[in-house]
């Protein structure tokens, strides 16, 4: 049993604060990601979970039990770090005997522990080599193995795959799943990337500017994101974005009227509309129907990627299954209003 | 090109000339050494004999000497050593009020004349019994490197990457466990390096025992050297072959630590 409660966290440095009045709750045998742009303070998050850094202000629980004083080594955690942070003057074996040597386990213990892990993440033939003989995908998976030999109450894993190439990484990203599947541990993943976040996360916190933005399921935060910030973090290519401005007494795109029942207050909106829900046949009698040129096709493997514009010289993105038109055609789009996603002038999410 | 022929001729000439001025003194002290002691003189002696060595080697004051000597210049190593290394893992990884201040006046001491302290030293170890004790002698050639050693020790920790550090501290280290099983190993060459010119030094100093001792049986051998001027009549031949003997520690470490100097020297810990 491990849940992690987050409590008015706020963290400065000096006069800069990182961390602002930051509240999460993270389930027991959760696999939670936080997902943040560079500088949001995701790492900062983690640190202080650790123990590693204090918070200014705030607590953390584990299991409602206050440890936002204690030291690391009493708080039951491990950590996998970005740049692998193995020991440079230990072989692979002495790096992952270390924190159970702190412990004072007993050598046939450790021994047999180790190489449990070892087969686990399939580096038993590199017990005997020193980190700087291991390639990339080696090295973490050997910062893994140091991880899971303690079994901690938590894992906190701050961006392990981002060093990697893309092949190793989903490789990993997959075994990581199962062996969250079989531990049953509660996992704290910080990543920049958002697709990372989506295909590991139970459940995704998005961080920006050390203030959380949004928590909630990959589904939830994808489809039904709180503000503008989350719907362009989330997805690739990025969701399109209409700004409009109120004209005779409503909102239009492409001479086309928004319908909606509470835009009299407002005097702007925004309307973000993800690449798949562009359509070009039309669906259904709400689908909204958008002039644009073709400008671009890109083939992605399983359907294409469609670059257009609008009458307005707005630039979109479509993303389709087929795409039996040539660049400079001009046709007709649909606008699934069903999944577009509305937004009021502050960027926050407002209903139709 | 006989023009830059001859430069070269002329740069290599006067060079070796250069070496030849330092070499001299140095044959002089091997020829010397291997002399009978009629031999006065820079001249070519009429047979080599082993007698210089086998009189100063048997001689129980110069032996004493050699090992006063190698008691005090490797206590006095050993003890700046481990007094450096808190104070520079302190500096190299905690933050605290007046670091920079600190930092400084450490870097200032190391070119401080420390032996301007001497006489307060002097006085000081008298009125608390440290005067003429070999003790006393360390305590102060220890204090004398500790601020380089603090310094050189903090950089070499410097280099050390901050997650290897949280990765210890994680992993159940506390702040002397993460010293002794990832600070200290990982600095080994610089800690080598250290020791070597620490020895070095102190085994070379020759004011602090000079003053700091007057009990012959306690004077390490760079001052037992000087007592050979003060005799009536000094033998060459001995003299030489004891300065002979006390160039062979230094030399010998720095064989011995070549491998770490390179490294130490030639860019510090990478993973
Ligand atoms: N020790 C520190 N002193 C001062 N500022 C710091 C310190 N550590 C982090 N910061 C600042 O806090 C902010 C958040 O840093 P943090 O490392 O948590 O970001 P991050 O989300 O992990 O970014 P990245 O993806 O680049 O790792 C940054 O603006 C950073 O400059
Ligand atoms: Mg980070």
């Amino acid at each position: 049993m491990s849940s992690v409660e987050m409590k008015n966290i706020t963290k400065m440095y000096d006069k800069v604060t990182v961390l602002k009045d930051l509240n999460l709750k993270i389930d027991d045998q959760e696999f939670f990601v936080l997902l943040g742009p560079s500088g949001s303070g995701k790492s900062t998050t983690l640190n202080t979970m650790a123990g590693l850094d204090t918070p200014t202000s705030g607590n953390i629980l584990f299991d409602s039990e206050d440890v936002t004083y204690f030291d690391p080594n009493k708080r039951g955690v491990a950590m996998v770090f970005q740049d692998y942070a193995l020991y440079p003057h230990m072989n692979v074996y002495k790096n992952m005997a270390f924190p159970l040597k702190m412990k004072r386990y007993k050598n046939d213990y450790i021994n047999k522990k180790i190489n449990e892990v070892a087969n686990i993440l399939g580096i038993k033939e590199l017990l005997k080599r020193l980190p700087r003989e291991l390639s990339g995908g080696q090295a973490q998976r050997v910062a893994l193995g140091r991880a899971l030999v303690r079994d901690p109450k938590i894992f906190l894993l701050d961006e392990p795959l981002s060093n990697l190439d893309a092949k190793i990484r989903s490789q990993i990203r997959n075994e990581l799943k199962l062996i969250h599947n079989d531990l049953k541990k509660t996992f704290v993943y910080v990543t920049h990337d958002q697709q990372e976040a989506m295909y590991l996360g139970d459940r995704v916190g998005i961080l920006n500017d050390g203030v959380i933005q949004q928590v909630g399921t990959p589904q939830e935060v994808y489809s039904h994101p709180k503000n503008l910030f989350v719907a362009k973090f989330l997805g690739e290519p990025e969701i399109n974005i209409f700004e409009l401005d109120k004209n005779d007494g409503g909102f239009k795109i492409g001479g086309v009227p928004v319908d909606g029942h509470n835009f009299d207050k407002l005097n702007k909106i925004t309307i973000g509309i993800r690449p798949e829900n562009i359509l070009l046949e039309k669906k259904s009698e709400r689908d909204m129907p958008l002039k644009i040129v073709i400008r671009a096709k890109e083939f992605t493997g399983s359907g294409f990627i469609i670059i257009a514009s609008t009458d307005e010289g707005k630039e979109i993105r479509i993303i389709s299954d087929q795409a039996n038109m040539d660049v400079g055609d001009l046709i007709t789009a649909y606008i699934d209003y069903e999944h577009a996603i509305l937004f009021d002038e502050q960027g926050d999410s407002i209903n139709k | 090109m006989i023009k830059i022929k001859l430069r070269f001729i002329v740069v290599y000439l006067i060079l070796t000339l250069l070496a030849l001025a330092f070499l001299i003194p140095f044959i002089w002290l091997v020829v010397e050494s291997f002399s009978p002691l009629n031999n006065i003189g820079f001249t070519i002696p009429s047979t080599f004999t082993l007698a210089p060595f086998e009189h100063v080697l048997t001689n129980s004051t110069f032996i004493r000497s050699i090992y006063m000597g190698l008691i005090q210049s490797l206590g006095a190593t050993f003890l700046s050593i481990i007094f450096a290394v808190g104070p520079a893992y302190v500096f190299s990884r905690k933050s605290f009020k007046f670091k920079t201040t600190l930092l400084l006046g450490v870097l200032l001491l190391t070119g401080f004349p420390v032996f301007s302290l001497l006489v307060p030293t002097f006085i000081f170890f008298i009125d608390t019994g440290l005067y003429n004790t070999v003790i006393g002698v360390i305590l102060f050639l220890g204090v004398l490197n500790l601020p380089i050693d603090i310094w050189i020790m903090k950089n070499s920790f410097d280099q050390i990457p901050k997650s290897i550090e949280r990765a210890s501290i994680v992993d159940g280290a506390g702040t002397l466990k993460s010293l002794i099983y990832i600070f200290i190993p990982l600095s080994l060459p610089i800690m080598a390096v250290l020791i070597i010119l620490n020895f070095v030094i102190n085994w070379g100093n020759f004011y602090v025992p000079f003053i700091l001792l007057s009990s012959s049986h306690l004077l390490p051998i760079s001052v037992r050297i000087y007592s050979f001027f003060g005799a009536f009549s000094v033998r060459y031949n001995e003299l030489a072959a004891l300065s002979i003997i006390y160039t062979i520690p230094a030399v010998v470490l720095y064989i011995f630590a070549q491998k770490y100097m390179i490294k130490a020297l030639s860019g510090g810990i990478k993973g």
